[in-house]
């Protein structure tokens, strides 16, 4: 056996780039459609439109592109338009909530064993693939398995599941054995993750792939545009539109944005707030604006100095003001964050009151750990397009408390590089909204591969986490959850700040639009793009 | 090699040329194409280095730093990157001269092969139409106007040479986006960006070419124009245009016969250099116009390490670059008999 409990802990996917690009991971519309989900409206700068759907028109919608690297295959996905494409061609096995809860999509039911350590799933028995074959346990089976492989990016989401003893129990019926007890199996095959969508038995080529999703491939060019046709005998609700195209030759938002005001797109996300600023002015387009799915964050390496003394990290976390790097930076296109990961996700602390800024007590602490005058280089790498700009922020108000912020850029490529240094003792990166667990998993617990404040050396809090991941009492979970996020609150080594908001413009002819408070969902790679249609 | 003041196509024609039985002109395009082939081969190590020297790689760049070694080691297999240098280089040599160009890298990376010799005839069939139209408006134009301003000097020549300073002063993304704001935020006459759909030819919606085809004139053709009227107008002050002027011939035959001719070398080599720069480098005119050209897929990938595809276009530009300036000594050659003599 090669796994170990600590190689549950060694989940890491590449989201990064995808996320880097600027709006984050993906609703499923179409399965929350199909379980009632109403997709709620959020922030959205622009009206959610209502009328009745008219069916017919091809929907036409585009986003940065990525070259070469783009691909229909979920286990090579890593780009956003990959992340839009995906969910329209394959099904998850739960999806998200718009109150973050997770609920169910082609799996019907999941239920545990007494500990927790074996799950059975059982899937809906309703679903067809695009050619015409039902879908079965074995189709779970094979994507699980492919998953687990190497060279897969859906990999990291298979560590705590023993692959090789997956088995059928009936059609569509299958046994989830698990290495460590878990609570919420299934968090990671959220309609959120692209990587652990469900494709059919056997398919390895994924040149014209085969799924169940609410559309059927027709073509596909990478870095230039792809069109899906509806999928008639879709199990949830059908999309309106006959055609979904999906531009992505564009290579600045400039030209994404010119392309939605002259009418060649339908819509488009994925904007900067300067870009989305001079959308709004030109007037013929509406513009949403909804919480995004990154939270950016600092990070402090416990295990190096100044950072070894907690109140120098304490200290570090009263001086920012993430209201003002939301304000200047995002141009106010996002949201405060409170120092932990995932606001709004299952099992968030959400009564942790938010942390504002301190400057007497963060002083005093510093005096007491004798760093009245601290000196700090702080390294950071645009992989979001504000990074820089928070970080030279964070160092003027870092100035009222007498600490010296030096700014170190470098390229985004060696952000997580670790030939360059990575994780560097003070620095800057982003988490795409996935699950407390897949965070804690990726960055906080032992052997995690992304250790960017040594909370690995924490032993007590690792035996807290493990203990609150497999609690399946509903009554004690959140309980557990919490005293594991108050840890992190009080002394970790992450400063999250802030998630900026998904912004993204549309033709007032696209009718339909819902927005999903957590994952964004907006014209674009968050677009219920199967609610949509065009007037 | 290309030299605008057109010595290098003397120094070529006298250069080899030794005891030969067949046609002059035979004989210097014979030498020419010897050396083109050797040096296309010679920028094919340098091609091939300079790729093996770029900072990372694929696998890394797309999926990540943090890629699993895993993933890293199958693709690497894949490319066959654990092979020697000098084997790889001599496979890749023998797989680009016979046809087999390979898989895209990044889309190897993704788990979802392209096959490069379709990613380059994709892009550079749309290059190609957009630097065909552009070539095949300038060259006319440039000569038209060049040789106007050459021949008339008073407003006409202080019109043409204060528009092709301002043109030429102005980069490619500037003047893309002013006329954006000019033909469509101002006047909604034509389309902001030139898509063009995977298996349709970009002159199925001529509409689409005109606005970054005026950027290309516009930035081009003020130096052609301004290089074939200093031509002409060089012409036109020597000796032999002054005793024709002086026999009285009419001076709208001494321009256009006499003095365009004679300076058009000069032009010829401006034109073909233009020519070059149009297959590969027009990549700002096609990023301000999301024009999906060869310029643009060279840049995704060098941003991709796609390290095949890299190899690919610049290889194909090469050799283009060398074609082109063949065909422009040869021109050359066939428009000044004094040349042709010396051969």
């Amino acid at each position: 056996m090669t796994n170990s409990q600590s190689d549950k802990f060694t989940r890491r996917n590449a989201l990064m780039r995808g996320a880097g690009l600027g709006a984050g991971v993906l609703a499923l519309p179409s399965v929350l459609e199909a379980c009632g989900g109403s997709g709620a409206s959020s922030s959205s700068t622009g009206s959610t439109a209502a009328g009745t759907p008219k069916n017919g028109g091809n929907l036409a919608l585009g986003l940065v592109g990525a070259g070469n690297a783009e691909t229909l295959s979920p286990l090579g996905a890593t780009y956003l338009p990959d992340y839009t494409r995906i969910p329209a061609l394959f099904d998850p096995l739960v999806a998200l909530a718009d109150d973050g809860s997770v609920i169910p999509a082609l799996a019907e039911s999941w239920t545990p064993n007494k500990d927790g350590t074996v799950w059975e799933i059982k899937l809906r028995k309703d679903v067809t693939f695009h050619d015409g074959s039902p879908l079965t346990a074995d189709d779970v089976i094979w994507t699980v398995q492919q998953m687990s492989l190497p060279t897969s990016v859906g990999a990291p989401f298979t560590t705590n599941i023993r692959v090789k003893e997956l088995k059928k129990a009936g059609a569509h019926t299958v046994i989830w054995p698990l290495y460590l007890a878990d609570a919420r199996p299934l968090d990671d095959f959220v309609g959120a993750n692209p990587n652990c969508y469900i494709f059919k038995n056997g398919l390895k080529n994924f040149s014209k792939p085969i799924g169940t999703g609410p559309w059927k491939f027709e073509s596909f060019t990478p870095g230039q545009r792809s069109v899906f046709a509806r999928n008639e005998n879709y199990w949830g609700a059908k999309p309106h539109p006959d055609k979904f195209t999906l531009v992505t030759s564009f290579q600045d938002e400039t030209s994404l944005g010119n392309a939605v005001l002259g009418g060649q797109l339908h819509g488009a996300s994925g904007f900067s707030a300067t870009e989305f600023r001079s959308l709004k002015a030109a007037g013929n387009v509406t513009t949403y604006s909804v919480p995004g799915s990154q939270d950016l964050t600092f990070y402090m390496r416990a295990d190096r100095p100044p950072f070894t003394d907690v109140r120098v990290r304490q200290a570090m976390r009263l001086i920012i003001d993430r209201q003002q790097i939301v304000d200047v930076v995002m141009d106010g296109q996002g949201i405060v964050l409170n120092d932990l990961y995932g606001k709004g996700l299952p099992l968030y602390a959400k009564d942790i009151p938010q942390r504002t800024p301190d400057i007497e007590q963060a002083k005093s602490l510093l005096k007491a750990a004798g760093q009245e005058n601290l000196q700090v280089t702080l390294t950071v790498g645009d992989i979001w397009g504000g990074m820089t700009a928070a970080a030279q922020l964070y160092a003027q108000q870092a100035q009222a408390a007498g600490v010296t912020i030096n700014v170190k850029k470098i390229l985004p490529s060696d952000v997580f590089n670790t030939a360059t240094g990575y994780p560097y003792t003070f620095s800057e990166t982003d988490w795409p909204l996935s699950s407390l667990a897949y965070q804690y998993g990726e960055a906080l617990t032992e052997n995690a591969p992304f250790n960017e404040t040594a909370q690995a050396s924490n032993k007590a809090w690792q035996k807290m986490y493990v203990a609150a991941q497999g609690t399946l009492d509903p009554s004690l979970e959140q309980e557990r959850w919490n005293a594991v996020q108050k840890s992190l609150w009080d002394s970790g080594g992450y400063i999250f700040y802030g998630r900026p908001n998904t912004l993204a413009a549309a033709s007032p002819h696209v009718k339909g639009v819902k927005t999903n408070t957590f994952l964004g969902g907006v014209i674009g790679p968050q677009t219920p793009v199967n609610g949509l249609w065009l007037d | 090699m290309t030299d605008l003041t057109g010595t290098t196509a003397i120094e070529f024609a006298v250069e080899p040329a030794p005891r030969r039985r067949m046609h002059p002109v035979a004989g210097f395009l014979g030498w020419r194409l010897l050396g083109g082939a050797l040096t296309w081969l010679f920028a094919s190590v340098l091609i091939f280095v300079a790729t093996e020297l770029l900072p990372g790689n694929v696998i890394t760049v797309v999926l990540g730093r943090n890629a699993r070694p895993e993933a890293v080691a199958a693709l690497r297999h894949q490319l066959g990157l654990n092979q020697a240098v000098v084997p790889r280089y001599l496979e890749w040599l023998k797989g680009f001269v016979t046809g087999n160009w390979g898989f895209s890298s990044a889309s190897l990376a993704t788990g979802n092969p392209e096959n490069v010799r379709h990613i380059v005839a994709t892009y550079g069939a749309n290059t190609l139409t957009l630097a065909a139209i552009a070539m095949l408006i300038l060259i006319p134009l440039s000569l038209f106007l060049g040789t106007l301003a050459a021949g008339r000097r008073g407003w006409t020549d202080h019109t043409i040479v204060l528009g092709s300073l301002i043109a030429i002063s102005l980069p490619e993304f500037v003047v893309g986006t002013l006329l954006i704001v000019v033909f469509f935020t101002l006047l909604d006459l034509l389309p902001p960006v030139s898509l063009v759909p995977p298996g349709t030819s970009a002159l199925s919606n001529p509409r689409i070419l005109v606005l970054p085809v005026l950027t290309l004139l516009l930035t081009n053709m003020a130096w052609s124009t301004r290089l074939v009227r200093s031509g002409t107008r060089a012409e036109l002050s020597s000796d032999y245009v002054r005793f024709a002027d002086l026999l009285g011939f009419p001076r709208r035959r001494l321009v256009w016969r006499l003095a365009l001719r004679n300076g058009l070398p000069v032009s010829v080599q401006a034109f073909a250099l233009i020519a070059q720069y149009m297959l590969g480098g027009i990549v700002l005119t096609e990023a301000v116009f999301t024009y999906p050209g060869l310029g643009t897929a060279l840049v995704n990938a060098v941003i991709e390490r796609d390290i095949p595809v890299v190899q690919a276009i610049a290889m194909v530009l090469a050799a283009l670059y060398i074609v082109i300036n063949i065909l422009a000594d040869l021109i050359v050659l066939l428009l000044v008999p004094r040349l042709r003599t010396a051969l």
